[in-house]
């Protein structure tokens, strides 16, 4: 009892923004959209639209970023 | 009574703590609100572009993982058994969401003109902690015409 509120105090310095963890989901986004691009390439689009963002927490500590959109292949129509 | 003690204890400091780290944050939201008001930004698709084309798009994010302090979290547990506001929450996500729209903006640059299709995403990855990420299209306009 005596531990776990020394360990919730200490939690004092995480008022608010945690930025390990701010850099921690920033870096696994853009792994997600890297994915995301290649997987867009390997299919031969050339852009992705209506691009979402999700993230969903797995257990304690861990968590899962997504990203997912629409790969399109535009060309320029010639007239 | 030694817990009861230590409880007391953690409820001050972080009562002290926690009021003081949101006031200065939320004076820096402000001022970097303020300074970043000339960026339009919007959830619709597109805004009124007045005949200008657009050079080209760019995909931008920002985002904010914030936790809540021993007081917070103690004092939204009583208030919960009641139910209600939980405005020690509010203020927190409140602080997050905007942090993160301003890190999406700054992504954007000086350069760009709107951000349009802006989305807010919230999850919770921890017991009190929470993400907010904040996305959308940035628009660079051609600014020669």
């Amino acid at each position: 009892m005596r531990a776990a509120i020394l360990w919730r105090a200490l939690r004092i310095f995480s008022a608010g923004e945690l930025k390990g963890y701010t850099q921690l989901l920033e870096e696994s986004r853009q792994e997600a959209i890297d994915r995301m691009v290649r997987a867009a390439e390997k299919s031969g689009a050339n852009a992705i639209v209506n691009i979402r963002l999700a993230t969903s927490s797995v257990t304690v500590g861990a968590a899962e970023v997504f990203a997912y959109g629409t790969a399109v292949k535009i060309e320029k129509v010639r007239q | 009574m030694m817990d009861l003690i230590i409880l007391a204890v953690a409820l001050v400091v972080t009562y002290i703590t926690g009021t003081q780290i949101e006031k200065k944050h939320f004076r820096s939201v402000l001022r970097r609100e303020r300074e970043r008001l000339s960026l339009p930004l919007t959830s619709e698709n597109f805004t009124a572009l007045d005949g200008r084309k657009i050079l080209h798009v760019k995909f931008v994010s920002g985002s904010c993982v914030v936790g809540a302090d021993f007081f917070k979290v103690w004092v939204s547990g009583l208030k919960s058994i009641f139910g209600g506001k939980l405005t020690a929450y509010e203020s927190l996500l409140d602080r997050a969401r905007r942090e993160a729209m301003i890190r999406m903006k700054d992504q954007a640059g000086r350069s760009a003109d709107m951000i349009v299709q802006m989305r807010l995403e919230t999850s919770e990855i921890g017991k009190g902690v929470v993400e907010i990420v904040a996305y959308g299209t940035a628009v660079y306009l051609d600014k020669r015409a």
